[in-house]
């Protein structure tokens, strides 16, 4: 296994430990495949700027571009997350289970929170 | 980002759980350290083996070799653990802390998987039956800010399952 391979969860953390990034990425996956040039309307920071962040995400497997006309459409790729979320969610659920067993050994009064 | 002890933290997916117990911490604490009343349903974590005490629990009918990482009797345990057919490569880290209070005892418990373990689905090295979890568990694309929100803002999963 290659962790700097394209797509890679690590690449993919990174690409969206930025804020910036993380709005792009929730717009796209919102509202369909767009522009730099459209997305950068209504953003405090430049087109240029917007390029560079889409770039980022193309590169980590997040995003794929799209030609339109003269300019590149970049549509979300949420799917590249897909592993590790079902990890989360079956941990996550073995957990549970292995709380509940706990709880059950101590008597029927204990409570849970999260 | 860098843990306590210095070493350059990796990047990780994570779940955490926090409990409330009622009784007195010694006595969560003795059960905690029973694996195979709760952990498992059988094995051992081999905590008076010393440190980095190798140990296996079976659960559901698969078994795990695990390796002791931090032992502070009392109120954390913290290990390493991998199906005993894979790689220690691969292993994520459990740790589980005991917090006491002025009333129930809390419980935290937090797995930590490092994202190089996790195989990138599109890329062709997940196994079938993984791919076929997947389309179970998260359904269509539109689950997606769950996904978002899991890995980007590394937040508690509980948290997000709220919006499932």
């Amino acid at each position: 296994m290659d962790a700097t391979r394209p797509g890679g969860l690590d690449e993919v953390l990174g690409a969206l430990a930025d804020p910036t990034r993380r709005s792009l990425f929730t717009r796209l996956a919102t509202d369909g495949p767009d522009t730099a040039t459209n997305l950068a309307d209504g953003m405090t920071v430049s087109r240029q700027a917007v390029v560079k962040h889409l770039r980022v995400m193309a590169g980590a497997g997040l995003l794929s571009p799209e030609r339109s006309g003269r300019e590149v459409r970049y549509r979300a790729e949420p799917e590249v997350m897909d592993d590790a979320v079902a990890w989360m969610v079956s941990s996550g659920a073995a957990w549970d289970r292995r709380l509940d067993r706990l709880r059950r050994q101590l008597g029927p009064s204990s409570g849970s929170h999260g | 980002m860098r843990h306590d002890d210095g070493i350059p933290a990796e990047r990780v997916i994570e779940v955490e759980r926090v409990i409330e117990l009622d009784g007195p911490i010694d006595e969560v604490w003795a059960l905690v350290c029973r694996a195979d009343l709760w952990l498992a349903d059988e094995g051992a974590l081999g905590l008076g083996d010393g440190p980095n005490a190798i140990g296996r629990l079976v659960e559901g009918g698969i078994a795990r070799t695990t390796r002791l990482d931090q032992l502070d009797v009392g109120r954390r345990i913290a290990f390493r653990w991998w199906d005993e057919r894979g790689d220690e490569g691969d292993a994520s880290r459990v740790e589980i802390t005991l917090v006491p209070t002025d009333g129930p005892t809390h419980l935290v418990v937090r797995e930590t998987l490092p994202a190089r373990a996790v195989r990138p689905a599109r890329t062709g090295t997940t196994s079938a039956s993984s791919n076929a979890r997947n389309r179970t568990l998260l359904g269509s694309a539109a689950n997606w800010e769950i996904r978002l929100m899991c890995l980007a803002s590394q937040v508690a999963f509980r948290s997000a399952l709220v919006l499932v």
